[in-house]
């Protein structure tokens, strides 16, 4: 699942980040790093920008960018997520 | 132990000019340093006594600004930098901050102590800074800011423990009321006096730490040592980390990272960032105990209404209604009385002030710049409801909502706050497009940022509606607003699509807590641009309108013009050094409806918006036999039609608002080639959209 398609108002963990380069280093300096608690706040009139909720504060992302980040459904164990880099870099 | 606080002057930059001054004897350089919209400002205010403008959103500071304060005997040179949200800058305001911190400035050096200041309420994603500015090695102080808020909301943070832990001192502080402050001097000058060590130490992974060592090895043995934040710099290819290293070098470090780079996983870049935050989140988890619904209540509550995927974009309209209806019919209140009293000092003047005198007074100086001032008022109200726009937060919500609309437009959403600010004035506007990431979309949104009405272009709206259109005024105005916004949005789709082509950057933006605008900082910004706007009267326009006078009404000694034969005026007045100079406008603006004496107006408003009315002025009334007559009335004799007035309007709305703009553009964009454009593309379309409205008006029956 990517963080670009949760609907509004669900909660979900950060799995890892897709891509390289200034934009994937600009999100995880943001907080998006794997076992990040993200809430999907709402989404803007023609649904893009999207803003979200992490680490008490809140942010906006295009959707575009948005799906860049992996995520889990907060039910898995958060203890799994990002233990296993090497897993999710093969179905890169 | 009160040591008194003793507030020198300060000085900001303009990015433009090359400091070379270096520092003073014994003088110690603090570099204010933070997240956007973390209360840096507001801090620099409180310790160097100076008063900057500050907002609430990320962008508010662009350049560093410089203010001194004395403690202990110990000269601190405190420079406010624009905030970051990483070493690693990605726009233009960030590299200000990161490069003085990391590589230093010129003479000056890196600075001697940084103090970052945070946001207590969002102390997790701020210590992701901490944490690299840690690394730098410099002596660092990290200022609790907004601690009334965090005790409000029930966070405890324990800033004792927090101090351990990151082992550097933390001072919290409420800045807007100074508390605190006092303590931060205090605990400046004794940090640089003690140079211990200690700070937190983040170990990264085995691969990583390795090859950390290896680059940091590969410098020492070619006689240029670096520290460890450097080598995580280089490491994690952060674009300005090669700086001051040669090729060759380069290499070597590229082949190390590249033989160590594990062969799956994470990249290092990945893993450096993951482990500070874990390590952050450990940290945390020891010193804040919350006990506050993370929802942020009021600010979640205030946004359910004003982002509303439906009622969203109407708010905001309606709000930009209501601040020019507002404008309008506040402002005219005292307007009415502050032209009762120009009129009567002009001629007061003129009566008691015998001969030349008299008239450079009564007609150049207060028939031409005093007319302006009537417009204060006005342009105060806009102003002040751009700034609670800033003030509250509502800013950023604004970009969110318009983003989608933008990009169609091949426009970034984050330009949408240049663009509004452009409604005040445009040379902070354009500016303020710094904060933007790519060089396209920041050269798109200063082409297009001089469409937006300024407040200077105020007055012409309003006395020449006041003359061909009294009652339908408002709407008139308000549609020159629309105008001007649809131009700038069909002109950014139009070079989007030819001149500046590509991909807007990534719109990644923090939508910061709603705050209630501090009465301290209205009272600021009334108080700077009542003062600003005096100034520019007093001097720049006062000048023009002399000047125009001068040129107006000399050579004079040809003829004794007797004013009751028409034909002996006219054959005087084509006499004078203006029409002369200006002649050559006539036959060019002549296919617009205007008059040589428009034309002037236009030609002088070059300089400035408040100069046109302020030439209107001069070169209208001046000369009138009837004392009483008002430049509205002048306009209704001057101006050949309804038809022409509006193009007229259309005119002044479109092209180079002022010499400033012209300048600041040139020092933003640093290339003249895009400034000359600038220029010449906006007179070329103020010239056809004015055409075409009198040719549409005349169509119309508007003569």
């Amino acid at each position: 699942m990517r963080l670009g398609d949760v609907p509004s108002g669900s909660e979900v963990r950060v799995c890892c980040l897709d891509g390289a380069g200034p934009i994937a280093r600009r999100l995880a300096e943001m907080g998006f790093v794997p076992g990040t608690l993200i809430e999907v706040v709402r989404r803007a009139p023609l649904s893009d920008p999207i803003e979200f909720r992490l680490r008490g504060y809140l942010v906006s992302l295009r959707r575009e960018e948005a799906l860049l980040i992996r995520v889990h459904s907060t039910l898995s164990d958060p203890s799994a997520i990002g233990q296993a880099p090497a897993g999710d870099a093969s179905d890169r | 132990m009160t040591r008194p606080l003793l507030h020198l002057h300060s000085h900001h930059h303009g990015s433009g000019s090359s400091l070379t001054t270096g520092r003073r004897d014994g003088e110690a350089l603090v570099a204010l340093a933070g997240n956007p919209n973390s209360g840096k400002t507001t801090i620099f205010n409180q310790l160097t006594g100076s008063h900057q403008k500050v907002g609430n959103w990320g962008g508010v500071t662009v350049e560093r600004r410089d203010g001194w304060v004395k403690s202990n005997g110990r000269l601190l040179r405190i420079v406010d930098l624009p905030g970051m949200y990483s070493l690693s800058a990605v726009s233009p305001d960030e590299e200000v901050a990161r490069d003085f911190i990391v590589h230093g400035f010129g003479a000056e050096g890196r600075p001697d102590i940084v103090v970052q200041v945070v946001d207590g309420g969002r102390l997790e994603r701020s210590l992701l800074l901490t944490v690299q500015l840690i690394e730098q090695e410099l002596p660092l102080v990290l200022v609790l800011n907004m601690f009334d808020e965090v005790r409000r909301r029930n966070l405890l943070i324990d800033p004792k423990r927090l101090s351990e832990q990151l082992g550097i001192p933390v001072v919290p502080t409420v800045g807007n009321r100074g508390e605190g402050i006092r303590q931060l001097v205090e605990t400046l000058a004794d940090r640089l006096d003690d140079s211990r060590d200690g700070a937190l130490h983040i170990a990264f992974d085995d691969a990583t730490e390795a090859t950390l060592a290896g680059i940091r090895q590969l410098c020492a043995d070619t006689g240029r040592p670096i520290g460890r934040g450097y080598a995580i710099g280089l490491l994690t290819r952060e674009p300005s980390a090669p700086r001051g290293i040669d090729a060759g070098l380069m290499k070597r470090i590229e082949a190390e990272i590249e033989r160590r780079q594990p062969r799956i996983g994470r990249t290092f870049t990945e893993a450096v960032t993951h482990t500070r935050y874990t390590a952050i989140s450990k940290l945390l988890a020891e010193s804040v105990s919350s006990t506050a619904d993370h929802r942020e209540g009021l600010t979640a509550r205030i946004d359910r209404v004003m982002l509303d995927p439906w009622l969203g974009i109407p708010i905001f309209l309606a709000l930009m209604f209501g601040l020019f209806q507002l404008t309008f019919t506040v402002g005219a209140v005292p307007m009415d009385w502050i032209d009762g009293l120009m009129s009567g000092l002009g001629e007061m003047v003129k009566g008691g002030v015998p001969g030349l005198w008299g008239e450079v007074l009564g007609d150049g100086i207060i028939g031409g710049a005093g007319m302006i001032l009537v417009f204060l008022p006005n342009i105060l109200i806009l102003m002040m409801g751009i700034h609670l726009f800033e003030d509250s937060g509502y800013m950023a919500r604004a970009a969110f909502l318009m983003d989608r609309l933008m990009r169609l437009m091949g426009l970034h959403g984050k330009a949408f706050i240049p663009l509004l600010m452009g409604f005040g004035c445009n040379v902070p506007a354009l500016m303020a497009s710094r904060t933007l990431e790519s060089r396209r979309d920041r050269l798109l949104t200063m082409l297009l940022t001089p469409f937006m009405s300024c407040s200077a272009r105020l007055p012409v709206y309003v006395i020449v509606t006041a003359a061909f259109f009294p009652r339908t005024g408002g709407t008139i105005i308000f549609t020159l607003y629309l105008a001007g916004l649809m131009a700038a949005l069909l002109l950014g789709r139009l070079f989007s699509r030819t001149l500046l082509k590509g991909q807007s950057a990534p719109f990644v933006m923090e939508l910061p807590p709603y705050r209630w605008p501090t009465g301290r900082t209205t009272w600021n910004l009334l108080r700077f641009n009542t003062k600003m706007f005096l100034r520019r009267i007093g001097t720049l326009v006062a000048a023009f309108a002399v000047l125009i006078w001068f040129l107006s009404n000399f050579p004079r000694a040809a003829v004794a013009p007797d004013p009751v034969e028409d034909g002996v005026e006219t054959a005087y007045a084509e006499s004078t050094y203006i029409y002369r100079m200006a002649g050559w406008a006539e036959p060019v603006f002549e296919p617009l409806g205007f008059t040589l004496k428009m034309d002037i107006a236009l030609i002088s408003g070059f300089v400035a918006k408040e100069i046109v009315v302020a030439t209107m002025g001069v070169l209208m009334t001046g000369d009138s036999e009837a004392e009483e007559a008002t430049l509205v009335q002048a306009l209704q004799r001057e101006v050949p039609s309804p038809a022409a007035a509006l193009a007229f309007l259309v005119f002044v709305l479109l092209y180079t608002p002022c010499l400033t703009t012209v300048v600041t553009l040139q020092r933003e964009a640093r290339a003249w080639q895009w400034t000359a454009f600038s220029v010449a593309y906006q007179t070329g379309v103020a010239y056809l959209a004015a055409w075409g409205t009198l040719v549409v008006a005349r169509g119309l029956g508007m003569g």
